[in-house]
């Protein structure tokens, strides 16, 4: 289990993490998502003890990461921008990560060869950017990681690619019980392989659950209201609300029977509950925090 | 497709606990192997090749196996001690900006730091990947060495193993120092930068300082470089001390007995390195991660940063400015309000740039002017300080029971210049030194005046240097401004200098030398004069010459009349100096028994004399000598009125005579 307690930290007094918690249950995929600036990519450079937090409490596993190498080794890390040595093939820095991690597995390092169509013997500078991206997979899933930090992962990918590497995730977190928290913008692939999701803003994670209660929190009504009723009636607790001729769709933070009954005083014509998706929730949660799409007149 | 399979340990994991990482050392040594490959070809130019050369070159030809060994042990010993210190200075930066250069840049820190082994455990393995690196090529260099010198028949062990402890001793020194300075900063081409600025810092400052107060200090012309800032300036100290000595053999026709000195200073700075990597490790242990790419990456260092840049480009830069413009726009002496003026500025401008550099950004003077204002007040608080004298270095003379030597230099008609021992003596010129400083005031009234050349003023000047029985000195040189009444008032300092002047204990001291007073052995002499061509083509130098039985004569008579106080008369009386001199230099030569010269005979040196119609004993023994038979000796003025005419009328003046025969002296 990851758990990050109230951790701050400030860079030159700007509070890029203001008490973030969070919680990745163990053998789960955590999707951390949120806007730029949020602090994701600070929030898992502490989890990979890279950071040191100001304040707070990160542990992994019930320990603290914070120079813990023997926790670290059973840690890989695909930061959001991968850092090789300038002359190193692939093979190179194959040989240096096995000398880190006692784990590294040559056997699974030779299997994901067929995988990933990388010249070994070629510098990684070479590479095409989703190449050296599938490089990083390549070593950081031979190193056999018991926790799994990834940070805008499949950014660079092809989505056949993409397929690939989620399902090597996936077979590690069914057949190891890997824990896996991710970072991304690229919420419909999040939506297909995270069980838990955070979102974070400006330091702090706003709200964290499993999808399912994510999406059993927050409900997509679409509504036809009698004769005479054109607006929607202000007494509706209503995160947004649109109109496209008389179908008006709400948005609220409740479950869908209760949003139903809510409705149902206005003695509406239509009534229809649709699940939202991650971008959705992700879209009007932030909304709350006034971070919405702005009408922007140019 | 199912790609699990059985895990399989590494068998090349060196994970020991986030420690010592073999993995990051072998890497180290493939990954910057251009660097050490350069290091290593350098010392093995230096050494085995040259000695190579040496020993079976062209040169070797004919050259005795002694004279081989011993010029092979100068040439190995010179390498180390000087080629060592150079090594250790350019490669001691460059192995530790090659090997902390992850520290730089944020992607790399982020790869390293996220690695299962500590930070200590980073540190020491880059650390010691460097101490590997120049060892090796140090030890492949010794070894090579050895063997040339082996298969020549000239190895001794003991010039290689010296050679072996300059070399690695300042690398060790250099690379850790340059280690350290890594640890402060995260942009890799200030490594280089810090490490310039910090090895030479001390030296620099305490000459601008030096410099300012002897700019507003009455007297004060700076306190020489103390021991101190010479051990805070490694690369000076070390160039200093680190030396090859050697005897000269006149039977071999080279030098031998090649033995170094200063090893124990190396020794100091190799301890010293270690200690540099201690702190290091230390500061490796707070630095933080995101710092890579900052100019400064430890807080309270970003502080002494800015005042630090800001006290430099004052110091330097403002005082620099000063002399440069003020110069130009006033004449008169210096201006305390401008030199503070120019220094505020330029610390300012240093301040804002320091602050630019480590915020990265130009907006930095809203937010950091109590820092800019803090250190323009201290900036004024010091020139304060200084003009207000607090340390009390104007009024100080020191005790005569702390004198050990008084080194006394006085200008005025002729340059006067002994080392003095004598209490009574150096009481003496304690009261003259003591009686300048109480007319201070007036002196530098005078000074402001001597630039609108006022007629009735003259000067000159003293220099007194005490050097003190605990090993320093006190410095001071006084330009003195009097005028022709005031030599002759008792109660002046020109005065009590005048009549100082003219003690035999202080003439023998400047006329005579410690080596000739004590040891030496008159050889001869000869004295020069200016004769004129009767035909108006213009004028050529002669001499007469004394053999060692005359110029004793010669030398006896200037002593008696040392001791009669003929010397130093008119010092300070240009015109009397002029009527009363004779143009006509004495110069006696001698030999110091027991030191030999380079070319193996017995050290040679002379002494100039220039006399006046005072001194009636030398004009007794040169007349003696048979030396000014038909010849009148000029005096400055005889001579000047003599150059107002024309060439045309000269005439036959004065013939002389001397070992080589008489010498006519024409003059128009």
């Amino acid at each position: 289990m990851i758990e990050v307690k109230n951790v701050v930290k400030r860079f030159d007094g700007f509070a890029a993490l203001d008490g973030a918690t969070l919680t990745v249950p163990k053998g789960g995929v955590y999707g951390l998502v949120g806007p730029n600036g949020a602090g994701k990519t600070t929030l898992l450079r502490h989890l990979t003890g890279i950071f040191r937090q100001d304040a707070g409490e990160i542990l992994i596993g019930g320990e603290p990461v914070w120079e813990n190498p023997a926790l670290k080794a059973r840690m890989a890390v695909i930061p959001d921008d991968w850092y090789y040595f300038l002359q190193a093939t692939t093979a190179d820095m194959m040989r240096f990560y096995r000398g880190f991690y006692p784990q590294f597995s040559m056997e699974r390092y030779n299997r994901l060869r067929e995988a990933f169509a990388i010249d070994e013997k070629k510098t990684i500078r070479r590479l095409s950017k989703g190449m050296q991206k599938q490089a990083a997979f390549w070593l950081t899933l031979s190193c056999m990681p018991d926790y799994l930090i990834l940070d805008e992962p499949v950014d660079g990918l092809d989505p056949v690619m993409r397929r690939q590497v989620w399902s090597l995730v996936m077979g590690d977190v069914a057949e190891r019980g890997t824990t896996v928290l991710v970072s991304s913008h690229n919420l419909r692939e999040l939506e297909d392989v995270c069980d838990h999701v955070g979102i974070m803003d400006r330091g702090k994670v706003l709200l964290e659950r499993s999808l399912a209660q994510l999406q059993d929190n927050m409900v997509k009504l679409q509504v036809v209201f009698p004769d005479g009723v054109t607006e929607v009636p202000p007494e509706l607790p209503v995160l947004h609300a649109s109109r496209i001729g008389r179908i008006h769709t709400l948005i609220m933070r409740m479950g869908a029977r209760e949003a139903e009954r809510l409705v149902a005083q206005y003695s509406p014509l239509l009534v229809d509950a649709v699940p939202l998706t991650l971008e959705e929730i992700f879209i009007y949660e932030l909304g709350g925090a006034d971070y919405a799409v702005k009408d922007i007149v140019l | 497709m199912n790609w699990e399979v059985p895990t399989m340990r590494s068998k090349t994991s060196s994970f020991k606990g986030g420690g010592f990482s073999r993995t990051l050392l072998g890497k180290n040594l493939t990954r910057f192997w251009p660097l050490w490959a350069v290091y290593t070809a350098a010392w093995l130019i230096m050494g085995p090749l040259m000695q190579l050369m040496l020993l079976s070159g062209a040169s070797a030809q004919g050259r005795t196996q002694q004279r081989l060994a011993a010029d092979a042990a100068g040439q190995l010993l010179n390498v180390g001690t000087k080629g060592g210190l150079w090594m250790g200075v350019i490669f001691g930066c460059l192995f530790a900006m090659a090997l902390f250069s992850y520290l730089c840049s944020p992607r790399a820190t982020g790869l390293m730091h996220a690695f299962p082994i500590r930070r200590e455990g980073l540190f020491v393995t880059n650390y010691l990947s460097g101490v590997a690196a120049f060892l090796g090529a140090d030890v492949l260099t010794l070894a090579l060495t050895a063997a040339v010198q082996g298969a020549a028949g000239v190895l001794v062990w003991k010039n290689l193993l010296i050679w072996f402890a300059c070399a690695a001793g300042m690398m060790l020194f250099f690379y850790s120092f340059a280690v350290f300075c890594a640890m402060f900063t995260g942009q890799l081409l200030a490594i280089p930068a810090f490490y310039v600025a910090l090895n030479g810092l001390a030296a620099g400052v305490n000459t601008l300082v030096q410099s300012f107060a002897s700019a507003f200090l009455y007297g004060y012309t700076g306190g020489g470089t103390p021991a101190w800032v010479r051990w805070l300036t490694p690369a000076w100290k070390l160039g200093r001390d680190v030396n090859t000595n050697s005897t000269w053999s006149s039977r071999l026709d080279t030098n031998i007995n090649y033995r170094v000195e200063g090893l124990e200073s190396v020794a100091v700075y190799a301890a010293a390195g270690l200690a540099f990597a201690a702190l290091a490790l230390l500061v490796c242990r707070v630095r933080r991660s995101e710092t890579a790419g900052d100019t400064v990456t430890v807080g309270w260092a970003g502080k002494l940063f800015r005042v630090g840049v800001s006290v430099c480009c004052a110091l330097s830069l403002g005082q620099g400015l000063y002399y440069l413009i003020w110069n130009q726009l006033s004449r008169g002496g210096n201006s305390l309000t401008g030199i503070l003026a120019c220094m505020v500025f330029l610390g300012l401008v240093g301040y804002f740039a320091a602050e630019m550099l480590l915020r990265k950004s130009f907006r930095v003077f809203r937010s950091s002017w109590k820092g800019a204002a803090a250190v323009t007040a201290a900036l004024l608080i010091f020139g304060a300080c200084v003009r207000a004298d607090v340390t009390g270095v104007v009024a100080r003379v020191p005790a005569a029971s702390d004198i050990r030597t008084l080194i006394v230099s006085v200008g005025g008609q002729n340059y006067c210049s002994a080392g003095i021992r004598d209490p009574e003596l150096i009481e003496k010129f304690r009261e003259v030194h003591r009686a300048v400083i109480g007319e201070r005031e007036t002196m530098q009234q005078r000074e402001k005046r001597s630039y609108a050349a006022d007629a009735d003023q003259q000067n000159s000047w003293i220099t007194l240097e005490y050097q003190l029985k605990n090993g320093s000195s006190v410095r001071r040189n006084y330009e003195i401004y009097y005028t022709p009444d005031e030599v002759k008032d008792a109660g002046t300092a020109i005065s009590k200098l005048a009549e100082l002047v003219t003690e035999p204990a202080f003439q023998r001291a400047n006329l005579l030398g410690t080596f000739l007073e004590q040891q030496g052995r008159i050889t001869g002499g000869e004295m020069s004069f200016t004769a004129y061509r009767p035909s108006g083509s213009g004028a050529y130098g002669d001499y007469a010459a004394f053999d060692a039985a005359a110029a004793q004569q010669l030398y006896d008579a200037l002593c008696a009349d040392i001791d009669q106080g003929h010397f130093g008369v008119n010092q300070f009386d240009q015109d009397r100096w002029d009527q009363e001199t004779y143009s006509n230099n004495l110069t006696l030569y001698y030999s110091i028994p027991g030191r030999e010269a380079d070319g193996g005979g017995k050290e040679m040196d002379s002494i100039n004399v220039e006399f006046s119609v005072r001194c009636t004993n030398l004009r007794a023994a040169l007349e003696k000598t048979g030396a000014l038979n038909g010849a009148v000796l000029e005096t400055y003025a005889q001579r000047d009125a003599w150059n107002g005419k024309a060439p045309a009328e000269a005439e036959t003046h004065a013939v002389i005579g001397g070992a080589d025969g008489p010498t006519e002296i024409l003059v128009d």
